[in-house]
C-alpha cells in the first residue's frame, strides 16, 4: 500500500472521526490549541508592539521630516542605528561623555528647528508637592497634533505662556478642572486649557505641556529638535551628525534605510544576545513542551483506543501494522494541525480585539501609548506554529499508534480485553526510577553547593564553577523528571493505592475505586497528565515565586528618602571642579536633620520602619572625573574608607560580556587596549572599583536588608563586614581601604603614603539582595568603625513599606520637605495570585480535558449502570470521587516533586530565602481537585439512555 | 476437470490456555474446499466452528497442522504477507458486520482495495459494482448507522466480494437478520461462489446450510460428519 493511499485513508478516517465524536475531538484539539493559543497570542502581541516604518514615522515624526537630539560631546566613535534615536559607541570603551555639547543651531544653521525640551519641575499638587514632567516648547505644533506624536483629548491648545496642557492623570494629581490654575512650588501659575496624550510616554505619566521658556532655570533637561520643512538628512549626513554627538531620526533614512555595510553599528538585538535567548529557550521549551506532549499523548491514547475497533476491522481486511500505525499517526497530525490552527486563530483574534488593553493595562510595568502601534500578524511564526502542532500531533500519537497497531484483531472485534490490559505491572521499574531521580536531585544539589563555594582565584575558576552550576541545574531538573516518570511507570500501583483508600468510604466509593483499577488504561493517562502538569507548574511557581516575590517586595517596600541633601554626592563629575575635603565635609547634613526627617517619615504611618543611613563619604570614585575628550583627570588622592571589588569577579563579568568580545576583535594589538582601561583583555590592569561603607547597628542592618539574618548579624557584631554582593568577596573576607584623616594634612603635604590603611575583615554575603539595599553594599558595626577610626556621616533615610506608595503620599511628604525617590512596582501578592490563577486555570483545563476524555470512554459503563437502576446521585458521586482522587493524587505527587526540585534549585543556588507561596500551593493542591470534582459532579447527566455496547464502534 | 483446491486445512489443532485451564478448540480438523464450492459448518456453541473459520481466515494461528489458502501455507507467512493475503484473497463476513462507522457504505466496501494500493476512483467504481450486485447501490453515500441491520450485513458481504477475491469466509452472516433478508444475503453469496470462489459458511441455521454444497458437522473440535446436499433450496423452490 502506498504512503499516499495510507495518508488519504487516514485523513478521511480522522476527518470523519472528528465529525462523529465531536466532544472527544474537541477535547483533543483543545489540548493542542490551548498552548498554541497562548504562544500565538504572545507572538502576535510582540509583533504588534513593534512599529512598522510607517508607524514609526507617524508616532515619532508626525509631519516633521527629521528629529534631532544632542546626546554626547563630539566623538568620532559615535554612531546610531538608522531607526533608533540613540547614539552608541562603535567601540564601547566608555569615552562618550556629556561634557561640552554642540549647539545644534550652529551645526545646522540653515535649518528651521522646533525645540521641545523635556524636564522636571516641582508643582503643587492636590496632596502636597511633587516632581512633574514638563515638556517645554510647541508640543502641540500642527505638525504633531493629532498626527501621531500627540493627541488633544479635550480643550484647546495654549495661546500664551501662562497656559498649559496636561495629561489626564496629571489633571487628577493636580486636583483641578479645565480652566483652573496650577502652580509651581516657586509660585509660577498656569491655566490648564486642555488635556493631551503623548505617545512616547507612559500611559499613566503626569506631564505638563507648556510653551518654551515659560518655566525658567530648568536643569537636567533633554531637548528634541524637529525639522518641519526642507530635505531630511541623508544617511551620510546622519553619520556626520552622529560624530558631532547628535542623534537623528530622518524620514528619508527611515524610508530608505542604508544597506548593512554602510551601518556602523550592529543591528539592535533588543538587549539580549542570541545566545542568551537560545539558552533560555533551551531550558524553558522542553519544560513547557513536557506537559503538552504528555497531555496530547494521553489524548491520543484515548483517541487510539476509541479507534481500536476501526483498526481491528482494517486489520481483518488486510491492513498491515505499518498501515494501522500510519493511520493513527496521520490522525494525530490532522488533529494536531486542527488544534494548531484553532489556537493560532484564537490567539490572533484575542490580540486583534484586546491587544491595546493587554499591552497598556496588563503586561508592561510602565506601558507607553506607542507600545501598541498597530495590529500585526507574524505570519511566518504562526505558520511554523501550526506545522509544529502537526509535528507535536505526530510525536504524541506515535506511541499510542504503535500500541494500537499491535491490536489483537479477534479479541477487539469480540469486545474482549487483551491480556496486556488485564495484567498488572510490576513496581520494580517504578521504584528504580524513583530512587534514581531522588539520587540525581540530591547529587546535583550537592554539586551546585560545591560550585557555589569553590575557591575562585582566577577567571578560569569562575568559568569552571559556572559550568558545574549549569550542569547541576540540569541535573536537578532531570532528577525531577526521572522521579515523575517513576510515578508514571508505577501509576498502576498508585491507582491501587487510591482504590484502597477510597474504598473505605462507602459503596459508591468502592465501586469508583474498582472502576479506576479495572480500567487502568483509561485512567492512567489522566494521572500522568495531572502529574506532569503539576510537576512543571509547581516547579516554576516555587522557583520563580521566591526570588520574584522577594524582588517585588524589596522594590515595593523600600523607599529611600534623601533628607534634602541633593549635593551630598560631592564633587560633581562634569563641572571639572577640584574637590577639597573641607568643602565635602561641609556639604554633609547634620545628624539631627536626618533623625528629624526619619521621625517625620515614621509619623506618617505609611511606613513599617525607617533608619538613618550613615555612610563613609563617596567621592573617591566620583573624583575620577573625565574631561570633554573622555580622558581621566588626575584623581584626588584623599581616599575615603571604602570596600573594594574583587577584580577577578569584575574581570570575569566583563570577560563574558559581548562588549568585551567586540572590543577584542577590534583591538588585537595589546598596545591598543592600554588606553581603554575599562575593558582590558586580561585582569592585570583592571581598574580598581569600590563602594562606600555603611556603619550600622543590628537594627539598622535589619531595616536596610529588610530581613532578619542571624548569620549577618553575628558577622556584624563579631567585627566583620556584611556585604550584599559577592563582588566584594575574597574567599570569606572583604578588603577595606582608607586614608586616615588625622595623618593626612596640609603639614604632610597631603602625602597619602603613611596615611593609607588597609584591613581584611571576615565577610558574610547576604544572598539575593535586590533593590535599594544594594546602594548600601557593605556594612560594618559602629564598634568596628570606631576601632578602625573610620568616620561616617548620615546621608539618607531608608524606610520600608508594606506596599507601593501612591503619589498622594509622596506629594504629601515632599510638601513637608522630604525628598522622595520611589520605585514603581507591582503588588507582589497580586502578582502571585495572578500567576496562581493562570496556573490554576491551565491545570483545571488540562485535568478536565483528560478526565473528560476518560469519562467519554466510560460512557458505556455509565449507561449500563443507569440501565440497571443506579441513580444519578450514585453516578455523580462516583465520577466526582474519581475526579478528585485522580487530580489530588497527581497534584500531590507531581506538585510535591516540582516544589521539592524548585526549592532545591533555589536553596542550593542561594538565590533567595525559602518563600513557599502556601496560599497559592494549597489553592492549587486542594482547590483545583475540588473544583474538578464539582464540575464532574454537576455535569453527570440525569437520564442516560441505555445503548447496546456492541454498536458500530 | 477437477477445480483447484483453494482452502485446505490439514490436521489443524488449536489449544487455548494451559494446565488446568487448557481448552482444545480444534482437535485435528481437516477439510478441502475447491473453487466454486461452498461448504457449511454446523455445530453447537463452543464446538469450534468459529475457531476453524478464524484460523482459515488467518486471524488466528493454529497450535499445529497446516492451513493453505490459494496455495499459501498460512503458518509460514509473515505478518505482512498474511495481511496482503487477507486484503487480496480472503473476504471475511462477520456476524456483527464490523463496518467502519466513520466511512460511508461505498468507502467501507472500497477500503480493502484502497488498502491494497488501488486509487480511490477505481476502488470506488469496483465498490459500486459490488454494491449493485447486492442490490444496495442506492445506499452508497450513507453511513453505517443510517442503515438497517440487514443492509449493513449486505454491505459487509459486498465488501468481502470486492476485488479479485478467491475465498469467502462467513461467520453467522445472517445471525441478526430476518428470514427474508437472510435469504437474499445467502443468495448473493451463493451467486459469487458459483462464479469461482471457494467459501465456508458457519451457521446454526439448517435452512441456510442447505445452500452449501457440503455440510460439515463439528463437535468438540472434530469434524464428525459430512453431508452432501443434492438440491439447493432454489432448486427445490425455497423462497
Amino acid at each position: 500500500m502506498s504512503r499516499f493511499n495510507e495518508s488519504v485513508i487516514a485523513i478521511k478516517i480522522a476527518q470523519r472521526s472528528v465529525k462523529r465524536n465531536k466532544l472527544q475531538s474537541f477535547l483533543i484539539i483543545a489540548i493542542i490549541a490551548v498552548p498554541v493559543f497562548l504562544v500565538s497570542a504572545l507572538l502576535t502581541l510582540d509583533a504588534s508592539t513593534k512599529s512598522t516604518v510607517s508607524e514609526q514615522l507617524k508616532y515619532e515624526l508626525g509631519d516633521a521630516v527629521a528629529k534631532y537630539e544632542v546626546q554626547y560631546s563630539p566623538n568620532k566613535n559615535l554612531a546610531q542605528n538608522p531607526d533608533l534615536l540613540q547614539l552608541q559607541e562603535i567601540i564601547p570603551d566608555g569615552t562618550a561623555t556629556r561634557g561640552e555639547l554642540v549647539d545644534i543651531h550652529q551645526v545646522l544653521p540653515k535649518t528651521n528647528l522646533v525645540a521641545v525640551t523635556k524636564t522636571d519641575a516641582i508643582f503643587k499638587t492636590a496632596s502636597g508637592i511633587g516632581p512633574i514632567s514638563v515638556f517645554l516648547g510647541e508640543s502641540w505644533n500642527p505638525a504633531f497634533l493629532n498626527k501621531g506624536p500627540v493627541t488633544l483629548i479635550e480643550g484647546s491648545v495654549p495661546e500664551g505662556s501662562n497656559e498649559v496642557l496636561v495629561t489626564p492623570s496629571a489633571l487628577k494629581r493636580f486636583g483641578v478642572q479645565l480652566g483652573e490654575t496650577i502652580s509651581t512650588e516657586s509660585g509660577l501659575e498656569f491655566k490648564v486649557v486642555g488635556t493631551m496624550r503623548d505617545y512616547s510616554t507612559s500611559t499613566s505619566a503626569d506631564i505638563v505641556f507648556a510653551m518654551d521658556k515659560s518655566i525658567p532655570n530648568v536643569s537636567g533637561s533633554s531637548s528634541f529638535y524637529y525639522q518641519l520643512s526642507g530635505d531630511s538628512p541623508s544617511w551620510k549626513e546622519v553619520v556626520k551628525l552622529n560624530q558631532q554627538g547628535i542623534a537623528v531620526l530622518s524620514r528619508s533614512v527611515l524610508l530608505n534605510p542604508p544597506v548593512t555595510e554602510e551601518q556602523l553599528l550592529e543591528e539592535n538585538s533588543g538587549g539580549a544576545s542570541l545566545f542568551a535567548i537560545f539558552s533560555v529557550l533551551l531550558f524553558l521549551v522542553p519544560l513547557g513542551l513536557l506537559p503538552v506532549v504528555v497531555l496530547a499523548g494521553s489524548a491520543f491514547a484515548f483517541g487510539a483506543r476509541r479507534q481500536t475497533r476501526t483498526l481491528a476491522v482494517m486489520a481483518s481486511l488486510g491492513a498491515s501494522r505499518n498501515t494501522l500505525q500510519n493511520v493513527t499517526v496521520t490522525s494525530g497530525i490532522w488533529l494536531g494541525l486542527l488544534g494548531g490552527l484553532s489556537g493560532v486563530v484564537l490567539g490572533v483574534l484575542l490580540v486583534a480585539f484586546f491587544g491595546p488593553s493587554l499591552v497598556t493595562r496588563s503586561f508592561a510595568v510602565q506601558p507607553t501609548w506607542n507600545q501598541y502601534p498597530g495590529f500585526h500578524i507574524p505570519w511566518m511564526f504562526l505558520i511554523i506554529l501550526v506545522i509544529a502542532s502537526g509535528v507535536l500531533g505526530a510525536v504524541s500519537s506515535y506511541l499510542p499508534a504503535r500500541k494500537a497497531s499491535r491490536v489483537n484483531i479477534l479479541a477487539t472485534l469480540r469486545g474482549q480485553r487483551s491480556e496486556g490490559q488485564v495484567r498488572a505491572r510490576t513496581g520494580v521499574g517504578a521504584l528504580v526510577l524513583l530512587l534514581a531521580g531522588l539520587a540525581v536531585v540530591i547529587f546535583s544539589s550537592m554539586l551546585f553547593t560545591y560550585a557555589l563555594n569553590m575557591p575562585k582565584e582566577a577567571v578560569s575558576a569562575y568559568e569552571r564553577a559556572d559550568g558545574l552550576k549549569r550542569l547541576a541545574v540540569y541535573g536537578q531538573l532531570a532528577g525531577g523528571i526521572i522521579t515523575v516518570i517513576g510515578f508514571m511507570v508505577g501509576r498502576g500501583w498508585i491507582l491501587r493505592g487510591i482504590r484502597a483508600v477510597i474504598s473505605r468510604f462507602g459503596k459508591q466509593f468502592n465501586f469508583a475505586g474498582r472502576d479506576l483499577l479495572f480500567n487502568r488504561s483509561r485512567y492512567a493517562p489522566v494521572l500522568s497528565s495531572v502529574l506532569v502538569v503539576y510537576f512543571v507548574g509547581a516547579m516554576i511557581l516555587s522557583v520563580s515565586h521566591g526570588p520574584m516575590q522577594k524582588q517585588a517586595i524589596e522594590n515595593a517596600k523600600q523607599q529611600t528618602m534623601l533628607p534634602g541633601q541633593y549635593n551630598y554626592m560631592f564633587p560633581l563629575n562634569n563641572d571639572g571642579a577640584e574637590p577639597t575635603p573641607e568643602k565635602y565635609l561641609a556639604s554633609i547634613p547634620s545628624l539631627q536633620t536626618a533623625e528629624y526627617r526619619k521621625n517625620m517619615i515614621t509619623q506618617t504611618g505609611a511606613f513599617t520602619n525607617a533608619a538613618v543611613i550613615t555612610a563613609t563619604p563617596d567621592f573617591y570614585y566620583g573624583a575620577a572625573s573625565r574631561d570633554s575628550a573622555g580622558n581621566f583627570l588626575e584623581s584626588f588622592n584623599f581616599t575615603m574608607p571604602h570596600v573594594i571589588f574583587n577584580p577577578e569577579t569584575v574581570c570575569y563579568s566583563q570577560a563574558i560580556s559581548s562588549h568585551h568580545e567586540a572590543f577584542m576583535k577590534e583591538h588585537a594589538d595589546v598596545k591598543d587596549w592600554e588606553n581603554y582601561i575599562n575593558y582590558p583583555p586580561g585582569c592585570a590592569n583592571i581598574i580598581e572599583m569600590n563602594r562606600t561603607i555603611v556603619v550600622a547597628d543590628v537594627k539598622t542592618l535589619q531595616t536596610i536588608s529588610n530581613r532578619v539574618d542571624p548569620n549577618a548579624e553575628q558577622t556584624l557584631t563579631a567585627g566583620g563586614v556584611v556585604v550584599f554582593s559577592r563582588v566584594f568577596d575574597f574567599n570569606g573576607t572583604a578588603k577595606i581601604r582608607w586614608t586616615k584623616e588625622s595623618e593626612y594634612s596640609m603639614e604632610n603635604n597631603f602625602d597619602s603614603s603613611n596615611a593609607s590603611k588597609a584591613v581584611d575583615l571576615k565577610s558574610y554575603v547576604v544572598p539575593g539582595m535586590v533593590s535599594e539595599s544594594l546602594r548600601y553594599m557593605a556594612i560594618i558595626s559602629p564598634e568596628t568603625a570606631a576601632k578602625l577610626d573610620i568616620q561616617a556621616y548620615p546621608v539618607a533615610v531608608l524606610a520600608n513599606t508594606e506596599a507601593p506608595i501612591s503619589t498622594e503620599v509622596t506629594d504629601e511628604l515632599m510638601g513637608k520637605g522630604i525628598w522622595f525617590e520611589r520605585f514603581t512596582a507591582d503588588d507582589p501578592n497580586a502578582l502571585a495570585w495572578l500567576v496562581t490563577w493562570v496556573a490554576g486555570i491551565f491545570v483545571l483545563l488540562a485535568t478536565s480535558i483528560a478526565l473528560g476524555l476518560s469519562q467519554i470512554e466510560a460512557a458505556t459503563d455509565k449507561r449500563t449502570l443507569a440501565a440497571i437502576g443506579a441513580p444519578k446521585s450514585f453516578r455523580s458521586r462516583m465520577v466526582a470521587t474519581q475526579a478528585f482522587a485522580l487530580t489530588f493524587t497527581g497534584a500531590a505527587l507531581g506538585g510535591g516533586v516540582g516544589i521539592a526540585v524548585g526549592l532545591t534549585l533555589v536553596t542550593s543556588a542561594s538565590i533567595s530565602d525559602l518563600v513557599l507561596p502556601w496560599p497559592q500551593v494549597v489553592t492549587l493542591l486542594l482547590g483545583v481537585p475540588m473544583l474538578a470534582a464539582f464540575i464532574f459532579w454537576v455535569f453527570t447527566p440525569k437520564n442516560l439512555k441505555y445503548e447496546v455496547r456492541q454498536a458500530l464502534d | 476437470m477437477t477445480a483447484e483446491v483453494l482452502i485446505e486445512l490439514i490436521d489443524v489443532q488449536k489449544t487455548y490456555g494451559n494446565g488446568e485451564n487448557e481448552v482444545h478448540a480444534l482437535r485435528g480438523a481437516s477439510l478441502q474446499v475447491r473453487a466454486g464450492e461452498l461448504i457449511a459448518i454446523m455445530g453447537a456453541s463452543g464446538s469450534g466452528k468459529s475457531t476453524l473459520l478464524t484460523i482459515a481466515g488467518g486471524l488466528e494461528v493454529p497450535t499445529s497442522g497446516d492451513v493453505r489458502i490459494n496455495d499459501h501455507s498460512l503458518p509460514t507467512l509473515r505478518q505482512k504477507e498474511l495481511a496482503r493475503l487477507r486484503r487480496q484473497t480472503i473476504g471475511y463476513v462477520f456476524q456483527d458486520f464490523n463496518l467502519i462507522p466513520s466511512l460511508t457504505v461505498v468507502e467501507n466496501v472500497a477500503l480493502p482495495l484502497e488498502l491494497d494500493g488501488m486509487n480511490a476512483r477505481n476502488a470506488r467504481r469496483a465498490a459500486t459494482d459490488s454494491l449493485e450486485s447486492m442490490g444496495i447501490s442506492d445506499l452508497a453515500k450513507r453511513f453505517p448507522d443510517e442503515i438497517s441491520g440487514g443492509q449493513r450485513q449486505r454491505v459487509a458481504i459486498a465488501r468481502s466480494f470486492v476485488g479479485p477475491r478467491r475465498v469467502l469466509l462467513a461467520d453467522e452472516p445472517t445471525g441478526a437478520l430476518d428470514s427474508k433478508t437472510s435469504e437474499s444475503v445467502i443468495r448473493a453469496m451463493r451467486k459469487r461462489i458459483d462464479g469461482g470462489l471457494a467459501g465456508i459458511l458457519v451457521t446454526h441455521d439448517a435452512k441456510l446450510a442447505a445452500w452449501a454444497d457440503r455440510i460439515l458437522v463439528i463437535r468438540d473440535g472434530q469434524i464428525v460428519d459430512e453431508l452432501k446436499t443434492e438440491l439447493r433450496p432454489e432448486q427445490f423452490g425455497a423462497n
